[in-house]
């Protein structure tokens, strides 16, 4: 067969526009970010002392997961333009076209709000303001506000993604103590080291976006400086719950290692310096293990309540 | 996709996206009740 150049090529029959389907309606709501905010908030709620029943416990964590997505819905839908330019995101139903922008607002602002509610009426009002204040925290103050003006937004955005386990253990007891405070620390701490592991091997896409993530403002080397900066007042603040009490040996013992692992991750990420096309093991490593990271500390907190109890 | 294919698959995923609605208000519903059971009885 012999290519024809006067001869038009068949032109490609336009793609339909079908309406958006229930699972871009799930995909807004970023499951696998919810996934750690679900579990983060479930730990909180069983390291908590005091009892609460099943089915408002079950409420209590829906609320939080429901409050993450609807966050996650309005993130998505402010910044749907900047995901169209990132590979990392160009899938998601916004930048694709399979949803208008106005519906994913309306789905992120009625989450919220149902999320909100459920949680003053049947857990908690304490619980719903901390679970409305970090909502607010992530749509406007991180997404909107931040995310595009300043390197620190991952520092005070980390914020966001701090709440639940306070909110967790708020639904519990109804009050704000010192090992919730210690909890949400942790999380604040954590998030910038990971977030700035995986900005740094997709620093091209961040640049693209012309979001001012630290690797693309400040370079590789102030990030990988931080990494471990932050690493190194991670430890300690992860040995606080075990010395102020509120938690005991199973917790201490595993904090200790993990955030002894963590730093010595941190390092060769810290010391090295890497060029174009290099395939980034260690930080990718270092991402990697910090989710990991999170679940086993949290897990271990929990592990511990149950042991004491 | 023929017109008459492209009318069916608006359709499906319409039926699904309700369907989806559907199953949600139903387990909130039976979320709600059990919470007011709790709440009025524990």
């Amino acid at each position: 067969m012999s290519f024809n150049p006067a001869s038009p090529a068949p032109s490609p029959a336009p793609a339909i526009q079908l309406p958006a389907d229930w699972r871009d309606f799930v995909a807004l709501t970023k499951p696998r970010v919810m996934s750690l905010v679900v579990f983060t908030g479930l730990c909180g709620l069983l390291a908590a002392p005091g009892h609460i029943h099943p089915v408002l416990g079950f409420a209590a964590i829906l609320c939080i997961a429901l409050g993450a997505g609807g966050a996650a819905a309005l993130n998505q839908w402010w910044e749907a333009d900047i995901d169209a330019l990132m590979k990392r995101t160009a899938k998601r139903p916004l930048p694709t076209g399979r949803m208008a922008r106005s519906d994913a607002r309306d789905f992120g602002i009625a989450l919220s709000c149902a999320s909100v509610g459920i949680m003053g009426l049947a857990i908690h009002w304490l619980a719903a303001i901390v679970l409305a204040l970090s909502i607010v925290y992530y749509a406007v103050v991180y997404t909107i506000w931040l995310k595009p003006r300043t390197p620190q937004n991952i520092v005070i955005g980390g914020g966001a993604g701090a709440f639940p386990p306070l909110i967790g253990w708020i639904a519990v007891t109804g009050e704000i103590t010192a090992m919730p405070v210690l909890l949400f620390a942790i999380i604040f701490l954590w998030t910038p080291p990971h977030f700035w592991a995986l900005a740094l091997f997709v620093r091209t896409d961040y640049a693209n976006a012309g979001i001012p993530m630290l690797p693309v403002v400040a370079g590789q080397a102030a990030t990988r400086r931080q990494i471990l900066i932050y690493s190194l007042v991670l430890l300690p603040v992860t040995l606080a719950p075990w010395a102020i009490g509120g938690a005991g040996a199973i917790y201490g013992v595993s904090a200790l290692a993990l955030s002894a692992l963590f730093v010595a991750l941190a390092l060769p990420v810290a010391f090295r310096r890497s060029g174009e096309g290099d395939p980034m093991r260690q930080e990718k490593r270092l991402f990697g293990y910090s989710v990991l990271y999170l679940f086993v500390l949290f897990g271990a907190l929990v592990a511990d309540r149950l042991v004491l109890a | 996709m023929t017109p008459r294919e492209e009318q069916e698959a608006i359709a499906r995923t319409r039926r699904n996206r309700n369907r989806a609605l559907g199953l949600a208000l139903l387990f909130l519903v039976v979320l709600f009740y059990a919470i007011t059971f709790v709440k009025f009885t524990v």
